[in-house]
């Protein structure tokens, strides 16, 4: 269910709007909506003026360059800021970020150029070892130039053509080497006498082929020089980026805690700047409008009062019907319902004042579960592997998954009980028996197909009880209709099979059509004129509703069958060893496949059979403005 | 002995079908549910929804199976 909540207005002194949004952030529990939407209020929109716009540019582009820092420094965001510090005035932490970009920058420039430096020259090296083979004697005479070329295989021939050209020009005194370096490319090198190294540079450059151009501080050596002086280089350089990262390891661990403490500050006062958008004025006052839970009202008003004294007033508004259904949704159920809360928010929100499902799933849907699995040993399993998997979980998505299985491992075990199976059939060897019935039986496959069904449509007369209900609650005339006419369909249906199949008399099977012929009727009087054509559809559809309810039995058959498959194909095996082993295994692929699908399948008959009953999504999440950092305060000032 | 062969033909005809059935609209909403699943997160309930329809083929499929070699 969700918490009731109050409309409120905040009204104050124009001077007045800042702390006051501040303490709301703080408060955290204060949704705002845009005052100027309200039409009954007639109010415009809040006009900002110069300094306002300029002081929430500064602290846009501040968080920008923490969030920079953050990057650049490999440091991690972290669901809770970090305890027990106050944090600066914003102009300090204005000018900390000021000293602090540049100290970071010029290490990241650094490490980035050691980087592309060690890429650089290992690719240098190793196209010179490629070359130095075939390295013409000449390239070793100090009077002789080099000029190196890099092209792609495919384009081989050009190198041919140049060499033809500089052999031209330097009238045959050239000497050219070639060689493959890697798969893709083709290097060559030419040598020729300095008098010629101009034409031929001129050359190489109107021909803009690819040159292999040596950093300078190695390309007045003789290739065997240089070569030693890039492995001397190459050698030296993992120490310097080393140190680089050393230096940017240590500024990270410095700054981390204030770097994070300075984010969320930024954040919370760039939201406070946000939300006067949502502010609307009159000629001297402000006016925000929001709704809170009922219950927090007087704890707003006592915080606005000490923050702003006389000069901010907070008046609770009388709320219409409309803006009822519109209310922000903040669900509030006990705590072993929160987890199915997760799946209830995956098919649509609550809306307000309506039914929330929640703790009808907590309790169908881990009994669902645990009809589908039904094993003692299987369900033991499961709930402790949950318990080892959970404690290192985080609160969210996943640990509410986990404490649904933890429900529905409790429900195995019972079925188990009920079923009599440990493992399959391993328990018959300890005495175990069924309470129930034998699901592996096939004399009881029909009992198993009529529980299921039974469950179902117990189930699907539930929904479509709660859904008459919401129907009478929303004076919908369509929805008293509708739902009226598929349970009455429902009931019918029961009573014709009851008496088909000789467990009801024959008596009933008059009045049962009779039942149906109504639940048609109806059902089609809710869908207009073209109810006629599709009310008949819509209770075959029905029918289709309750059979799908055998997905338990029939998810359940398959659990069943692939444990005492594991046990018949171990007892076949010679080796005790080897038998252990293949059922170890295939007990684990019926524990995988049997925590999985019978979640999804629960969840299914849930969102598609028992939800379109009664249920409607659609609810607006309630999102108060609440700042990461209610409680640090800025250092000079006092706690509030 | 043949009447027994031809019903266990029978059911399994009727779950077999059923299941290829599934499975094929089946690949089709996942294909398609994972490409707006990347566009918009939110979409997952819709679309878990979506992909659990066509299973109530196969249920049926079952049911006629059981009914197959139970009333048979």
């Amino acid at each position: 269910m969700s918490r009731e909540m109050a409309r409120v207005q905040i009204i104050g002194l124009k001077p007045a709007l800042l702390p006051v949004i501040r303490a709301l952030g703080e408060l955290g529990c204060v949704h705002l909506d845009r005052a100027a939407d309200a039409p009954e209020l007639l109010l415009q929109p809040l006009s900002v003026d110069a300094a306002l716009i300029r002081a929430q540019e500064e602290i846009s582009r501040h968080f920008a360059q923490v969030k920079g820092l953050l990057d650049m420094l490999g440091i991690a965001r972290r669901a809770a800021p970090p305890a027990g510090m106050t944090v600066e005035p914003l102009d300090v932490i204005y000018a900390r970020i000021a000293e602090l970009v540049p100290q970071v920058r010029v290490l990241k420039a650094q490490q980035d150029a050691l980087r592309a430096e060690r890429e650089l020259l290992a690719r240098f090296e190793d196209t010179m070892r490629q070359l130095l083979p075939v390295f013409p004697p000449m390239a070793r005479q100090p009077d002789s130039v080099s000029f190196g070329l890099l092209v792609s295989r495919s384009h081989a021939d050009v190198l041919t053509l140049i060499a033809s050209e500089v052999g031209r020009i330097t009238q045959g005194r050239a000497e050219t080497a070639t060689a493959a370096v890697g798969e893709a490319l083709c290097a060559m090198l030419i040598v020729v006498p300095r008098a010629y190294a101009d034409p031929v540079n001129a050359l190489l450059d109107r021909e803009d082929v690819s040159r292999l151009r040596l950093p300078r501080e190695f390309s007045t050596d003789s290739p065997d020089a240089a070569i030693a002086a890039l492995r001397r280089q190459l050698n030296a350089l993992p120490g310097r980026l080393a140190q680089v990262e050393q230096d940017l390891a240590a500024l990270a661990q410095r700054w981390e805690d204030r770097l994070l403490l300075w984010s969320d500050r930024l954040q919370d006062e760039l939201d406070a700047y946000e939300v006067i958008a949502s502010a609307g004025e009159t000629g001297m006052t402000f006016v925000l409008l929001g709704w809170t839970p009922e219950d927090e009202v007087e704890r707003v008003q006592r915080a606005l009062y000490e923050r702003a004294g006389d000069a901010v007033e907070i008046i609770r508004l009388p709320v219409t019907p409309e803006e009822r259904r519109h209310a922000p949704v903040l669900l509030a159920n006990p705590a072993p319902v929160r987890p199915f809360e997760a799946l209830v928010r995956l098919y649509g929100l609550p809306g307000y004042d309506v039914l929330d499902p929640s703790r009808l799933m907590a309790l169908f849907m881990p009994i669902f579960f645990g009809m589908m699995l039904g094993d003692i040993g299987y369900g033991a399993l499961l709930l402790g592997l949950v318990f080892l998997v959970r404690r290192r979980l985080k609160p969210g998505m996943m640990h509410s998954l986990t404490t649904v299985l933890a429900y529905g491992a409790g429900w195995a075990i019972v079925f188990g009980v009920l079923f009599g199976e440990f493992f399959g059939r391993l328990g018959e060897s300890f005495g175990l028996h069924a309470i129930l019935f034998d699901r592996a039986s096939e004399d009881h496959l029909l009992d198993l197909l009529a529980l299921s069904v039974g469950v179902g449509g117990m189930h699907l007369v539930l929904g479509l009880l709660l859904g008459l209900w919401e129907g009478a609650r929303q004076r919908s005339r369509h929805h008293l209709l509708e739902r009226g006419g598929r349970l009455l369909g429902l009931i019918a249906l029961f009573l014709l099979v009851g008496a088909l199949v000789e467990v009801l008399p024959d008596g009933l099977i008059t009045p049962a059509a009779a039942l149906l012929v109504i639940g048609t009727v109806l059902l089609g009087a809710s869908l207009g004129r073209i109810g006629v054509l599709m009310a008949p559809i819509e209770m075959i559809g029905l029918v289709g509703n309750v059979l799908s309810y055998l997905r338990i039995a029939a998810i359940g058959l398959s659990s069943v069958y692939l444990a005492l498959v594991a046990g018949e194909i171990a007892g076949t095996v010679g080796s005790v060893v080897v038998g252990v082993i293949i059922a170890a295994l295939l007990h684990a692929l019926n524990l995988v496949l049997g925590a999985f699908s019978p979640t999804i399948q629960s969840l299914r008959l849930h969102y598609v059979e028992f939800f379109r009953n009664f249920y409607e999504g659609g609810g607006r999440p309630y999102q108060p403005l609440a700042f990461r950092l209610p409680h640090v305060h800025e250092q000079g000032k006092e706690a509030s | 002995m043949m009447e027994t062969g031809l019903m266990a033909i029978g059911a399994g005809l009727a779950i077999g079908l059923a299941a290829l059935g599934t499975g094929l609209a089946q690949s089709r909403i996942g294909a398609a549910g994972a490409g707006a699943l990347a566009e918009k997160p939110d979409l997952l309930g819709a679309i878990i929804l979506l992909i659990a329809i066509p299973e109530t083929v196969v249920i049926l499929g079952f049911a006629t199976a059981a009914m197959i070699l139970l009333l048979g």
